[in-house]
């Protein structure tokens, strides 16, 4: 019965592929949306922070970003049920505003860890605030802020599960599915899924900042 | 109201007018009422301690520093009513870190300025190659990072990325103290052969009393946030202002004053100031290798009074006869004039 049961566990999601395929595409779209969007969020607010020289201005919003980043993310999608509705429109902006801290944080310290005498190179020939950001700082910040992309697309699949309880569909509906109807074949096959999108992001994440990283150093 | 024919005839100058900078939240003004004159084409050191003030004064030709008193003016405009990325872009940087940018190739390092000046690709790339073989390295060396670079060939990269653009001023802070002692003197003898070949005006920032006394046209000895005096190397040992610059510049030293002197200084004092200002060229090496090397019975003009104080001590007599840049006869060195030259001009 037992190993069996183990058998039947692995043989749903092989005997229904497409049904774990088009929840992974869900997820997918999810995540990839949430980047997106937090991205663009993120990028000019950790500039604005660096830039704009107000004393404590960054600990302000970090501080802010990481109060949200504590809310458990069951009790978020909830809270913001009444106001926004079920669906996906809901779960992403819940995701955004988690991804926050974690870009905001690796844009501040990327930029920050620019070599002073290469911005101050940079002035001295006479860039552009612009200039001296698109030429030089996003350039040589570009590892860091890949690793907080990194971080957050591995947090937004995890948590993206959960979106499934506000009908926001993705891996988490079978996982929660499962376990409503005991159904182990579901929960393995959701698990399974979500862990390999983790750990494939992780790992490609990790290229890409090597690879970048071998660039901005000069050793490529 | 500034007419053309002024603005022209301070082409290449740089003159601080009574300038002053207080860095907020400090007492004591970094510089303080500093009025300075470099003329066009002249090699002028800031010499002095750290703290004195000498890279504020220097950052606040190109406004990374901003006077809080009186102005700055180059090519006769006062900077201050200049847009400070345009002003930049005319004036070369060197600084002692080299800035170079990592991510970036020595030749689009070099390249830099005249990109953001909107040159051709063609004009930039010929350009790359000009000043790579200015600062004397290999043309493969465009396609390296700078990381693989040394230390002294980063800072020849540095010069030639502030070159690059053709401007007419260069500053330089402390861009040779990073270096080891032989670098440090080779890029200095460069720095000369550059500076005599383009003659743009440079503004050069040091510590180091050697380095100044070495390369200088000009030197302006700063002392917290003043210019305590301003003047030709020779001058600065013959008659230094006060205590201070005399210590600094070890005055009391004979072999150093003689170093600085050329034996056309003391002989043949008709052309002795056309004749320091020649920059050695090959033309010389040739004229000085009609003199073989060993059997010093001729001096060059060109030699400095050290070198030549050491033939006049090998040779054994009370003087040696001095041939001009073109071989002419220009009269005899003795050890009296060198004694009255070490002892300064009275």
């Amino acid at each position: 019965m037992n190993t069996e049961g183990r058998w039947n566990a692995l043989g749903w999601g092989l005997a229904n592929p497409e049904v774990i395929l088009e929840h992974t595409l869900e997820h997918l779209w999810l995540t990839a949306m949430t980047l997106l969007i937090a991205g663009a969020i993120a990028l000019p607010l950790g500039i604005a922070v660096v830039r704009m020289r107000m004393r404590g201005l960054d600990v302000l919003v970090l501080g802010a970003l990481g109060v949200v980043y504590t809310i458990p993310s069951l009790a978020f999608f909830v809270l913001l049920v009444p106001w926004l509705g079920l669906g996906r429109d809901t779960a992403l902006v819940a995701l955004v505003a988690y991804a926050q801290v974690v870009l905001v944080r690796n844009v501040v310290a990327g930029l920050r860890g620019v070599d002073a005498s290469v911005i101050e190179a940079a002035r001295g020939m006479g860039m552009s605030g612009f200039e001296r950001l698109w030429h030089v700082e996003l350039p040589l910040a570009a590892p860091v802020m890949l690793a907080g992309a990194r971080v957050a697309t591995v947090s937004v699949i995890a948590i993206g599960t959960v979106a499934a309880l506000i009908r926001a569909g993705g891996l988490g509906e079978l996982l929660f599915v499962g376990v409503a109807t005991s159904h182990r074949g579901k929960i393995v096959a959701g698990a399974v899924a979500v862990s390999v999108l983790a750990l494939g992001f992780n790992v490609g994440f990790r290229w890409l900042e090597s690879r970048v990283g071998e660039v901005v150093r000069g050793t490529g | 109201m500034r007419d053309k024919k002024k603005a022209g005839a301070e082409e290449g100058a740089i003159r601080f007018e009574d300038v002053s900078v207080l860095y907020p939240g400090s007492e004591q003004p970094a510089v303080a009422d500093v009025t300075l004159d470099v003329a066009p084409g002249t090699l002028e050191v800031l010499l002095g301690p750290s703290g004195c003030g000498k890279t504020t004064l220097l950052k606040s030709v190109n406004r990374l520093v901003e006077p809080t008193q009186g102005r700055v003016l180059v090519d006769g405009l006062d900077t201050a009513t200049l847009e400070p990325t345009a002003l930049r872009r005319r004036i070369g940087y060197v600084i002692q870190a080299t800035g170079l940018f990592p991510h970036m190739s020595v030749a689009r390092n070099i390249g830099v300025v005249p990109r953001l000046l909107g040159w051709s690709d063609e004009r930039i790339a010929a350009r790359v190659f000009e000043m790579l073989e200015l600062v004397d390295l290999p043309q493969d060396y465009g396609g390296r990072a700078p990381r693989q670079l040394s230390g002294g060939e980063a800072q020849r990269v540095g010069i030639a990325r502030a070159l690059a653009a053709e401007p007419a001023f260069l500053l330089m802070d402390e861009p040779f103290g990073a270096l080891d002692a032989i670098n440090r003197l080779r890029l200095q003898d460069e720095l000369r052969a550059i500076h005599s070949r383009l003659r743009r005006t440079i503004l050069f920032v040091t510590h180091d009393v050697d380095e100044a006394l070495r390369i200088a046209d000009r030197i302006a000895v700063m002392r917290e946030g003043r210019i305590v005096q301003a003047a030709t190397p020779l001058e600065l040992l013959l008659s230094p202002a006060d205590d201070f610059v005399s210590e600094l510049v070890d005055a009391d030293d004979l072999f150093r004053r003689l170093g600085l002197m050329r034996v056309g200084d003391v002989v043949g004092m008709a052309d002795a100031g056309a004749g320091s200002s020649v920059p050695p060229s090959g033309d010389l090496d040739g004229s000085s290798g009609v003199r073989p090397s060993g059997d010093s019975t001729t001096l060059s003009s060109q030699d400095d009074l050290r070198e030549a104080l050491s033939h006049l001590l090998r040779s054994g007599g009370d003087g040696l006869p001095v041939v001009g840049p073109e071989g002419d006869a220009v009269g005899t060195l003795t050890l009296s004039a060198l004694q009255a030259a070490a002892r300064g001009r009275q």
